[in-house]
């Protein structure tokens, strides 16, 4: 029985990848026959954007989701421990039941193999905004995120209907939540780094609702690696962390009705298309199962043997963590949903964009800033801080430096022209700050091994990466700061003409416009020689372009970024005179601190790497850990 | 401890208005275009090609432009967008600063031809109002109600740290009858 459910998912498994590797084959001889290739593919598609056309619409992007799934499925059913041996049944029929629901949808409303007879000659073209290099790996990166949720998710269940968590659930739905984060990390990182050279206009992060349903998976699965934390070394918080790993692939799921149904981008949009009702069905009945499950079951998960001493202490500064993660969910989910409600209820359009969720975003930052500098410092059960004050005064007076640092290098005074300065220096000296005290954290810790790193990393590795991670972040936030700062500048120039914005000498070409052709798309370009002005260096022969595709009668942007860590110059073409080719206008836009982003998201996601590679939580399920869990279970 | 918490408590409540302070516009002076304007730009009085005018960068005309949504995209303003619905709106912004409007009659106009959709964020009256209070609520409220749900939730312990008698035997209590739950 426990076998041949095994068997079962396997072959559910290999039968999605054989859909899925049809349709890559579709793609790749252009087969028009088939009409999702026939939409999204054209004769003139570079070989490369064949393979992403795969998920560059709904069908597609569904089957690669049913792909991953079934994938994360059958590897979760083949690597569970001895220990889960009792609750597998309800995880592989957990599982099961989800892909069940992504079938009926690939039958129904999307399926990818409707055909399209007589095959026309040519197709109509892949949406040209994607063809971009990050378009091609930021969604499966994602979707693996998303769908790495999926065996925590099943887990969940299966704890509250076998009635009790094992050690070996938790170090499991460690890994995969881990996983998960990883991925999610890297894959919208990724998405604001297409948004970022592809759409021009200079930012990465603009919270519009597809953003924002990425994000929210993201916070939860956060918070739920947080609250397995407490339940890792004092057993609290059991039940927290089965909510949050319904919550989190209930979010991603959220997060593709969202995208998919076109909810939020036009409310009218929803009556007509028959996939948003089913998934509004769907994602009513997750709830309703899930929560009646929960209700009927969890009494019967005990609560842990071990004194609950909440106070000051470690485990309610991770309960604080915690909701600060949940909450900005919340607002998140608020903000991307506000708008369907109110013209619901009142009939009334709004809007609700960027502003609204920058008004609270740092308020949370703020409380992140604190909980993480703080919060790493402090001891399970204890109200004492071992080298409190040292740490904590001694990061005061190390951020004083470092944030004059930053203030000199990332150009504050220069580029404040868009920002409050006040909170620039607060968030500054306050991120610096947490640094300090994490530094000083890992070296106190590191004293008392008396400086044996062997032992160290060998023993805290999961410890480490969530150092690296939070460093991160701090970074993330440093960097954060610097894009609500900025200079833009439009210019109008002729051919040879140059103009100088923040120190630096743009040389616009003799020659103006050229036209050339890269791949499928026509170039309309610009050659912008840009000088640095101190010591007359060319940095970089910019060449920002227009581009337009054979497929559609729309120019796209081709922005030429350039810069250093501390700021980027962002050139964007924004027009040029059709006729002659020798007026231009250009946009230049210095944004502060958008590699530091960059940099400091990469520590995260190594930071969640080296967490995931620690040897005596999560990998080997079995192996016996001294501490206070495997004393009291 | 409880001092500690005062502190900390005390400390939060000190930065709210101080962050509520930095959060407050400031007042730009007009900046000078670093660009040197050719005498073909001063022929034209600063006329670019397609609407895309230097005098977009005008600080004044930039805050009013950052806070009208982009009708035809998602999650940008018409400042950060060249579609030409949003450069019409950008013009619409310069008309009425050539008629002396100020920032507000500017956004009022706007929000009575196109409705409050054209903002950028929902207007603080009437249902939007939840869209504000509600996350307010749950930031402030928030921390209180663990506090007050768990946190104050104290273990009795006696003079040597240990459990006191009463709580352990209250706790196996509950244990036996939450087994006993469970068998029946």
């Amino acid at each position: 029985m426990y076998l041949s459910s095994k068997l079962a998912i396997t072959v559910t498994c290999a039968s999605v990848l054989v859909a899925s590797g049809l349709l890559i084959w579709a793609f790749y001889h252009r087969d028009y026959s088939i009409a999702y290739v026939f939409k999204n593919s054209s004769n003139d598609l570079p070989a490369f954007y064949t393979l992403t056309a795969f998920w560059s619409s709904l069908e597609g992007s569904h089957t690669l989701w049913t792909a991953l799934l079934a994938i994360m499925g059958t590897i979760a059913v083949w690597t569970s421990s001895r220990d889960n041996e009792h609750i597998m049944p309800y995880v592989s029929a957990s599982i099961q039941a989800v892909l069940a629901w992504m079938f009926y949808l690939a039958i129904t409303h999307s399926d990818p193999f409707v055909l399209n007879l007589p095959a026309p000659p040519n197709g109509r073209g892949m949406n040209e905004l994607l063809q971009n290099y990050y378009m091609a790996i930021h969604p499966p990166l994602l979707f693996t995120g998303y769908t790495l949720l999926g065996v925590p998710f099943a887990y969940s269940i299966a704890a509250l209907c076998y009635g009790d968590i094992t050690e070996g659930w938790l170090k499991t739905i460690r890994r995969w939540t881990l996983a998960a984060f990883i991925f999610l990390t890297a894959g919208i990182t990724l998405g604001g780094r297409w948004a970022y050279v592809e759409l021009g206009w200079a930012g990465y992060w603009a919270w519009d609702p597809v953003e924002n349903s990425s994000f929210m998976p993201w916070l939860l699965a956060t918070a739920l690696l947080h609250s397995l934390l407490v339940q890792e070394k004092l057993g609290h918080l059991k039940r927290l962390s089965i909510v949050l790993g319904i919550g989190a692939f209930f979010m991603s799921y959220v997060g593709t009705f969202l995208t998919r149904s076109g909810v939020v981008s036009s409310v009218h949009s929803f009556a007509e298309s028959p996939i948003g009702p089913n998934y509004l069905y769907y994602l009513a009945g997750t709830v309703l199962i899930s929560s009646g499950i929960y209700a009927f079951r969890a009494p019967s998960i005990l609560p842990s043997d071990t004194e609950k001493v909440w106070g000051v202490s470690k485990e309610s500064a991770l309960v604080m963590t915690q909701f600060l993660l949940l909450s900005f969910a919340a607002i998140v989910f608020i903000g991307t949903m506000f708008p369907i409600v109110s013209e619901a209820i009142t009939g009334q359009r709004i809007s609700v964009q960027a502003p609204y969720f920058n008004m609270f975003a740092p308020w949370v930052g703020l409380g992140l800033i604190l909980g993480i500098a703080i919060g790493n410092l402090m001891r399970y059960q204890s109200d004492k801080i071992p080298n409190g004050k040292v740490i904590i005064l001694g990061a005061i007076v190390f951020a004083i430096p470092v944030t004059l640092f930053l203030i000199y290098m990332g150009d504050v005074m220069a580029t404040k022209k868009t920002s409050s300065l006040i909170a620039q220096l607060v968030g500054l000296y306050l991120a610096s700050w947490a640094i300090g005290c994490l530094f000083g954290d890992i070296y106190f810790r590191l004293k008392d091994m008396r400086f044996k790193f062997g032992l160290f990393f060998d023993r805290n590795l999961a410890y480490f990466g969530g150092w690296v991670a939070h460093i991160g972040m701090m970074i993330a936030i440093i960097g954060f700061l610097g894009n609500y700062r900025g200079l833009e500048e439009r210019v109008t120039v002729h051919a040879g003409e140059n103009f100088s914005f923040f120190g630096y000498r743009f040389e616009f070409g003799q020659e103006g416009i050229q036209v050339k052709q890269v791949l499928n798309a026509t170039h309309y370009e610009a050659h912008l020689k840009i000088f640095r002005e101190k010591d007359n260096v060319m940095i970089e022969d910019a060449h920002p372009a227009q581009s337009r595709y054979p497929t559609k009668d729309q120019v796209f942007n081709e922005i030429a970024i350039t810069g250093n860590i501390w700021h980027d110059i962002y050139v964007v073409l924004v027009d040029f005179d059709k006729v002659s080719g020798k007026r231009v206008t250009f946009q230049v836009n210095i944004n502060p601190t958008v590699r530091i982003v960059w940099g400091a998201i990469v520590l995260m996601v190594i930071g969640g790497i080296i967490a995931l590679l620690d040897k005596y939580r999560g990998n080997r399920s079995r192996d016996v850990v001294a501490g206070a869990w495997e004393v009291n279970s | 401890m409880k001092r500690l918490r005062l502190a900390v408590a005390l400390g939060f409540m000190s930065f709210a208005p101080m962050s509520a302070w930095a959060q407050m516009p400031e007042s730009h002076p007009p900046v000078t275009p670093t660009t040197q304007p050719s005498p073909e730009d001063l022929d034209t009085g600063l006329k670019g090609l397609l609407g895309s005018d230097r005098k977009d960068n005008d600080i004044y005309f930039r805050d009013v432009a950052k806070e009208l949504r982009c009708p035809t995209c998602t999650g940008l303003s018409v400042l950060e967008s060249d579609a030409s619905f949003s450069v019409q709106i950008k013009d619409q912004v310069h008309e009425q600063m050539k008629l002396g409007k100020s920032k507000d009659e500017i956004i009022k106009y706007f929000v009575e031809r196109y409705g409050p959709w054209i903002l950028r964020e929902p207007p603080k009256e009437g249902f939007n109002l939840l869209a504000w209070g509600v996350p307010i609520a749950l930031l402030i409220g928030g921390p209180i109600l663990i506090w007050l749900l768990v946190w104050r939730r104290k273990v009795q312990f006696n003079a040597h740290g240990v459990r006191s008698t009463e709580a352990l035997i209250k706790e196996m209590h509950d244990r036996l009858l939450l087994m006993k739950e469970k068998k029946g």
